[in-house]
C-alpha cells in the first residue's frame, strides 16, 4: 500500500501560526481533527496544490506533488487529488450531471466515456434522479452526494474532505455519517478528512491526526488518544463519551430508540441510518447533572452513580457509572455553580439529563 | 422598538405629504418628455429621420458605440478582474482612478482628452509623426465615449466578480481546468448579468456622449457629428422637427436600456 501513500513533509507561514507538519497517510480514512484555525484546512489545500508550502514536499506514491526547494509545484489539476470542498462549492449555474462530469471535461475525456462514467458514479450514489437538477434545489444530503461524485468520478489517488457534515442540519446528518463512512471505506485510497468536532471524527475513528496551532498534537487510534493523552489539550478534546449501541426503531417523533444494554435506552435523531449495530457520541457540556428526575425538555434521562470529579480549568468533568451494573460510563461537564450546588461525592446518585439531538448517530 | 411603535412617513398626514411631493417630482421628469414625444406627428417625424444629416448622425452613432463597446469589454474585463481579486498597493487609488470619469465634467473630460491626443497635446507630435491624426476624426469620438462610458462597464463588472465565490473557482482548477478555462466556465457565467447590465449602460452612456465629444472630436457631419451632437446643431440651426425626430429616437433607446438592466437584475 506504502505505493500509493500520500506524505506530506512541509511548512507555511499563516497569519497567526505556523503549519508545519510530518506526516504520511496509507490507504483509508483519517480524520484531521482540531480547533478553528489549527491549520487543517491549509493542510488539505496544501495537499490539493491550492497553497504552495514554503518548506517541505509533498508526495503521492513515488510522484513529487510539491518540492519548496526546487520551487517545483504541480498545478492542483494535474495532481489527481479530488477534494470536497466545505459547502461543497457546487457550481450552482451547471446541474448536477454537469457538475460531476466538469472534472472529465477538463480532462478532456471523450464525451461518450465521460457520460458513461457520470452515469455509473451518479448510479453508485443513487442521485441518478437529480441528474438534471440545479445544485440549489436539492437537499443538503444530496448536494454532498453529488460533490462526492464530482470527487471520485476522476478516480483519484487520494481523497479530501473538508468539513463535509458542518453545513448538514441536525436531522440529516446522522444518515449522512453513516453515508459517509460506508462510501469512504470502501473507496481505497488515502481519504483525509477534516472536521473541528471530534464527535464527528469519532466516525473514522481508527487513525485521528489531532492539529493544534500548525503543530500535530497526537496522531493515533481513538483508543490511543483516549488512554494515553498526549497533553491536556488532547484530554480534553478526546473526552467524548462513545458509545456502542443497537438501534432499535423509529418512534412518533423520528428519533430513533437506541439501546445500549439492558436497561439503558437512549433517543437520537436517526432518520435513514439502517436497524442495527450503531455508535452513538455526546459531547460532555451537552449533559446536565441534577439530584432529582428533571422535568426540562431534554429527551434522555438517566440515573446513575458519580465515580469520579476532575475540575479543568473553569469546569468539572464528573464521571458517572450508568444503569444497574453501572458498566456504561458517562461523562459530564458542569460549572463549579453546579459543582456547589450538588455536591458531588463518590456514590451519590444523580440524574444525568441530554437533548436527542446531542446524540450523533452512525451505523457501525 | 421605539422606531417600529413611532409614527411612520407613510401613515396618516405625512402620507399625504409624501405622497405629493412624490408626484411633483414624478411629474418634473414625466411632463417634459411627454412633451418632446407628443411634439410632432409621427410621420413627420419618420420624414425628419430621413434627411441626410439625421440618417448619418444615426449610422455613425451605431458604428463608434459599438467599438467603445467592444474595447470596453476587451480592456475592461481584465481590469475588473483585477479590481475584484488582486490586492496590490494603491489599489484603492486604482479603485477611484476608475470611477472618476463618471463625475468628472464631460466638457473637462474632452479638453483633458484634446491635452493629451490633440494635435498640440503630449502625445500629439509622436502620433502626428506616426501618421495618426486623431482629433476631429472618427477614432476621436470613440476615444470620447469610451473615456466617459468605460467605467460603467467596469464598475459593474467588477461587483459581478466580487459576488463569484472564490471557492468555486478553486473547485474548478482542482478539478482540472486552469486559470482561463475557469474564467470561461466559471467566473463569467456567474458574473454574466453584471457583465451584461454593465455593457448596456456603458453602450447608452457613449450613445448619449455630448460634452467630451464636442470638445475632442468637434462637430463634422459624417464623421464626428453623433446623435447628440446633430440635435443640438439641428435646434441651433432652427430645425426643430430634426431636433426632436432624433431627440426622440435617443429617449426611446433610454427607456428600452433602463427596462432591460432592471430586467436583467430580477
Amino acid at each position: 500500500m506504502t505505493s500509493t501513500a500520500l506524505s506530506v513533509t512541509a511548512s507555511k507561514r499563516l497569519r497567526d501560526i505556523n503549519l508545519a507538519v510530518e506526516l504520511t497517510f496509507d490507504a483509508g480514512v483519517t480524520a484531521i481533527v482540531g480547533p478553528s484555525g489549527s491549520g487543517k484546512s491549509t493542510m488539505l489545500r496544501m495537499i490539493a496544490g491550492l497553497v504552495t508550502p514554503d518548506e517541505g514536499t509533498v508526495r503521492l506514491g513515488d510522484r513529487i506533488l510539491d518540492d519548496a526547494s526546487q520551487g517545483y509545484h504541480l498545478s492542483p489539476g494535474r495532481r489527481n487529488i479530488s477534494l470536497v470542498f466545505q459547502e461543497y462549492a457546487l457550481f450552482p449555474h451547471l446541474s448536477v450531471e454537469q457538475n460531476v462530469g466538469y472534472g472529465l471535461r477538463a480532462r478532456r475525456v471523450p464525451r461518450s466515456d465521460a457520460r458513461r462514467r457520470v452515469d455509473a458514479m451518479l448510479e453508485r450514489l443513487g442521485i441518478m434522479s437529480l441528474a438534471r437538477e440545479r445544485p440549489g434545489h436539492i437537499s443538503g444530503g444530496q448536494r454532498q452526494r453529488v460533490a462526492l461524485a464530482r470527487a471520485l468520478v476522476l478516480e483519484p489517488s487520494a481523497l479530501l474532505l473538508d468539513e463535509p457534515l458542518a453545513a448538514l442540519d441536525v436531522q440529516t446528518r446522522a444518515s449522512v455519517r453513516s453515508e459517509l463512512r460506508a462510501m469512504l471505506t470502501a473507496v481505497d485510497i488515502p481519504t483525509l478528512l477534516v472536521t473541528h468536532d471530534y464527535a464527528d471524527a469519532l466516525v473514522f475513528r481508527e487513525r485521528i491526526v489531532m492539529l493544534v496551532d500548525g503543530l500535530v498534537a497526537q496522531d493515533g487510534a481513538h483508543t490511543d488518544l483516549l488512554a494515553h493523552p498526549r497533553s491536556r489539550f488532547v484530554a480534553d478534546f478526546t473526552g467524548v463519551n462513545f458509545f456502542e449501541g443497537e438501534l432499535q426503531e423509529h418512534d412518533e417523533d423520528l428519533l430513533g430508540r437506541i439501546s445500549l444494554s439492558n436497561d439503558i435506552v437512549m433517543y437520537a435523531p436517526a432518520e435513514g441510518v439502517p436497524a442495527g449495530p450503531v455508535t452513538v457520541a455526546l459531547h460532555p457540556w451537552e449533559v446536565t447533572l441534577s439530584a432529582q428526575p428533571p422535568s426540562g425538555s431534554a429527551r434522555n434521562t438517566l440515573a446513575g452513580s458519580v465515580q469520579e470529579t476532575l475540575p479543568l480549568g473553569g469546569r468539572v468533568r464528573v464521571t458517572m457509572a450508568l444503569g444497574t451494573t453501572g458498566a456504561l460510563q458517562l461523562v459530564a461537564e458542569v460549572t463549579p455553580d453546579a459543582q456547589r450546588a450538588l455536591g458531588f461525592y463518590e456514590g451519590q446518585l444523580l440524574y444525568a439529563a441530554f437533548k436527542a439531538t446531542a446524540l450523533r448517530v452512525s451505523a457501525r | 422598538m421605539r422606531a417600529r411603535a413611532g409614527p411612520s412617513l407613510t401613515a396618516g398626514v405625512g402620507r399625504i405629504l409624501v405622497a405629493l411631493l412624490a408626484s411633483v417630482l414624478l411629474l418634473f421628469i414625466a411632463f417634459p418628455l411627454a412633451a418632446l414625444l407628443l411634439h410632432t406627428p409621427p410621420n413627420t417625424l419618420w420624414s425628419s429621420l430621413q434627411t441626410q444629416s439625421a440618417t448619418s448622425a444615426l449610422t455613425l452613432s451605431l458604428q463608434t458605440t459599438t467599438a467603445t463597446l467592444v474595447l470596453t469589454l476587451i480592456f475592461g474585463t481584465p481590469t475588473a478582474y483585477l479590481l475584484a481579486r488582486s490586492q496590490f498597493p494603491g489599489k484603492r487609488i486604482v479603485d477611484s482612478l476608475v470611477d472618476l470619469p463618471i463625475v468628472v465634467p464631460p466638457a473637462v473630460a474632452g479638453v483633458a482628452l484634446l491635452l493629451a491626443f490633440g494635435r498640440q497635446g503630449i502625445l500629439g507630435p509622436t502620433l502626428n509623426n506616426m501618421g495618426i491624426h486623431l482629433s476631429f476624426s472618427t477614432p476621436a469620438v470613440v476615444l470620447a465615449q469610451l473615456f466617459v462610458a468605460c467605467p460603467f462597464y467596469v464598475r459593474s463588472a467588477r461587483s459581478g466578480f466580487l459576488a463569484v465565490e472564490r471557492t468555486l473557482e478553486d473547485a474548478s482548477t482542482t478539478l482540472g481546468y486552469g486559470g482561463w478555462g475557469t474564467f470561461r466556465r466559471i467566473t463569467v457565467p456567474l458574473a454574466f448579468p453584471s457583465l451584461v447590465s454593465g455593457a448596456v449602460l456603458t453602450w447608452a452612456r457613449a450613445l448619449g456622449e455630448f460634452g467630451a465629444t464636442i470638445m475632442f472630436a468637434g462637430n463634422l457631419m459624417g464623421v464626428t457629428q453623433t446623435m447628440p451632437l446633430a440635435v443640438y446643431l439641428s435646434l441651433e440651426s432652427g430645425d426643430l422637427d430634426g431636433a426632436v425626430a432624433l431627440s426622440v429616437v435617443l429617449v426611446l433607446i433610454s427607456l428600452a436600456v433602463s427596462l432591460a438592466v432592471r430586467l436583467i437584475h430580477d
